[in-house]
């Protein structure tokens, strides 16, 4: 009985109209990216620009040198942050962090005895570091490029859908219907999340694949080792094409999370253009939230994964990956339960 | 007779307006029996909406107990509900679909114990015939492919009853069934419920401001005002009399020397009673035959006598234009 329910959740989230059309801003909008990078790619052939330099290469020397300054840099910050006050709180991102992020890479180059070798690492998901290699645009980088874009379009995509979900059935009478039926709210509620779930991760995986299709087809592979972290620390070689997946996996928690918001939000407030909206300002205000001095306890901040991944990360002053978890799991979760009691323990107006 | 429903001092608030407490629903109780059709009556705004969402769940009670089919909806709602139909307020349904996806769709989430030892193409197929009968017992097989937003309301209060009996359920709650239908329709809609009361042996609650086809309906009736009961009969009893007070009927009577015949009839009575026309009228709990014998007696020539029938709308207008009681 559940698998009909959500077969009918499906059906119902599935209006031809909206896919038609935004099946066909989709592609337009895939198909430009596409044709421009290729272009840019083609330019650059054109240009012969020599091959630039893999990385960097360290000295011993350097490296402790390195590590003799940063370390002071560290102290000279903590002193600074204890003067300043509150108000260090409202910079537009945590200085000592990246630094002692900086330490842990130039203490991981000492500890591997990476001397002498060009190194090159993964510098974040602002891209900048991984979307070019010898003058040309990679595949990976590509792929990279496009998954940020597909997931920002299909965010919108999700959210329509995910906050008319119930909303809709509210405003439509149906919800009776369905109440009246032997079915638990519970089930019902499960039923509309995974089917927002799984037609966003559907949208998500199909753009994927053709990212992987046009990217290894219109663009040269090159592999090399690249250094990895996550949160400031966790460092770790990795292939460059391994950048793929953990833009994959980032993009995707940050659109679905967005997606869900929109999801409580419809059904919470029994109105779609409030599940619209609400997400939609609040990837909108994080600016804005920086100069309050407690960003970090926003779910605005919370919800930007990627400023924990790669090798600089630019994190909002006072903040860390467990605070960030933290307060995700606090909203989202807290979200998540005011809808259930909304759905199963509310009276229907 | 089984008890199909029953709802025991159910009480609801709205919260204060200008320092009163706002009664909703007020110690509600009632009962519904297999096979008879209950009218559900009362102005706008009198709580029948909030009683029947209360009992279809779609409201919860500050207090008190509904049991469908001896099955409490506060503690095991998905098997009382399996026992419920209806239609509430509207028959809204999903616009976009055609009747019978929406049937089809409906039926799926209420899968009985028979069913599930069915292959999924058996489960299917017997769906589908079920779907089909359905949509032809109410008369939209043949167009039962279009969308819903070409249909009258009048054909989706039709496509509503039908969703609301495909499961044949022992409950069926009905909100303005007759909304929005031609005189013919009307007729269809009762003789349906009729037959599902007769036939299928369903309670059915039915809500409704059209009185005059109620009284063709239902075998009885509650009457709710201000949250609270206020009148509770049967069809049967309306039509034997107007019960006046009690045991008290009143009763007309056509008899020959009226004048004499008002007299003789205060005295045998000890009561008063009144001459409108050829017609005397009194209240007396004495029945029918009692008083033709006397009069026959007494050798009056008696030319018609009988209770006096009251309407649907009499009773209605007597029970909600009266004071409500103090307690």
């Amino acid at each position: 009985m559940f698998n009909n329910l959500f077969l009918g959740e499906l059906k119902k989230s599935f209006g031809k109209v909206f896919h038609l059309v935004f099946g066909l801003f989709f592609i337009l909008v895939f198909a430009l990216l596409t044709f421009s990078i290729h272009e840019m790619n083609e330019q650059l052939n054109l240009l012969d620009i020599p091959p630039e330099e893999d990385g960097e290469t360290f000295t011993e020397e350097q490296v402790d040198l390195f590590i003799l300054i940063t370390e002071t840099q560290i102290e000279v910050l903590e002193k600074q942050k204890k003067e300043t006050g509150f108000s260090w709180y409202q910079s537009n991102y945590d200085q000592i962090y990246l630094a002692k992020a900086s330490l842990k890479y130039y203490n991981y180059i000492k500890d591997n005895e990476m001397y002498g070798i060009p190194i090159d690492y993964y510098a974040g998901m602002d891209l900048s570091g991984i979307f070019m290699s010898g003058g040309k645009v990679t595949a990976d980088g590509y792929i990279v490029q496009m998954l940020a874009i597909i997931s920002s379009i299909l965010m919108i995509y999700g959210i329509v859908i995910a906050s008319g979900s119930f909303s809709k059935e509210y405003r439509e009478g149906t919800i009776k219907i369905l109440f009246l039926r032997p079915i638990t709210r519970t089930k019902l509620l499960i039923s509309k999340a995974l089917s927002v779930l799984t037609l966003s991760s559907i949208a998500y995986l199909i753009g994927f694949i053709l990212s992987v299709i046009l990217g290894y087809s219109l663009f040269p592979t090159e592999y090399k080792d690249i250094i990895f972290s996550f949160g400031g620390g966790a460092f770790n070689l990795i292939r460059s094409d391994f950048q793929i997946f953990i833009a994959f996996f980032v993009y995707y928690i940050e659109m679905m999370s967005m997606i869900f918001i929109g999801f409580f939000m419809g059904t919470l407030l029994r109105n779609r253009i409030w599940g619209i909206v609400i997400p939609m300002l609040l990837s909108g205000i994080g600016q804005f939230i920086i100069y309050t001095g407690l960003a970090r306890f926003f779910i605005t901040d919370a919800l930007n994964f990627s400023q924990y991944v790669g090798l600089h990360p630019v994190v909002t002053a006072g903040s860390n990956i467990f605070l960030s978890l933290g307060i995700y799991l606090f909203y989202m979760g807290g979200m998540a339960i005011l809808t259930y009691f909304s759905v199963t323990k509310r009276d229907l107006a | 007779m089984t008890e199909v429903l029953r709802v025991e001092n159910l009480y609801k608030t709205y919260g204060y307006k200008r320092g009163y407490l706002i009664k909703a629903v007020d110690n509600v109780s009632f009962s519904v029996n297999s096979g008879e059709v209950v009218g559900f009556l009362g102005p706008n705004g009198a709580g029948k909406s909030t009683t029947i969402k209360m009992i279809v769940g779609l409201a919860t009670p500050e207090s008190g107990n509904i049991y469908i089919m001896g099955k409490d909806i506060k503690k095991d709602r998905e098997a009382a509900m399996k026992h419920v139909g209806g239609v509430i307020e509207n028959p809204d349904l999903y616009k976009e679909w055609s009747a019978y996806d929406n049937l089809m769709y409906l039926k799926s989430l209420s899968v009985s114990k028979e069913d599930k030892n069915l292959s999924f193409k058996e489960r299917l197929e017997k769906r589908k015939a079920e779907v089909i009968d359905i949509l032809k017992v109410v008369g939209l097989d043949s167009r039962m492919k279009d969308k819903l937003g070409h249909y009258s309301l009048g054909m989706k209060q039709r496509l509503g009853i039908a969703q609301a009996i495909m499961d044949k359920p022992s409950l069926l709650i009905l909100d303005e069934p007759a909304n929005g239908l031609d005189p013919a329709g009307i007729k269809e809609i009762r003789d349906m419920l009729r037959r599902c009361a007769a036939d299928l042996n369903m309670g059915i609650l039915v809500s409704s401001h059209q009185l005059a086809e109620m009284e063709l309906m239902c075998d009885r009736f509650l009457i709710i005002d201000k949250g609270r009961i206020i009148s509770e009969r049967n069809t049967s009893d309306l039509h034997n009399g107007i019960q006046v007070d009690g045991q008290n009927r009143s009763i007309s009577v056509r008899v020959d020397r009226i004048k004499e015949a008002k007299v003789f009839l205060e005295e045998l009575l000890g009561i008063e009673v009144e001459v409108y026309g050829d017609t005397l009228k009194l209240v007396t709990e004495k029945d029918i035959p009692y008083i033709n014998k006397q009069l026959v007696l007494a050798d009056y020539n008696v030319f018609g006598i009988e209770a006096d029938r009251a309407s649907l709308e009499d009773e209605y207008l007597k029970a909600t234009s009266s004071p409500p009681k103090k307690t």
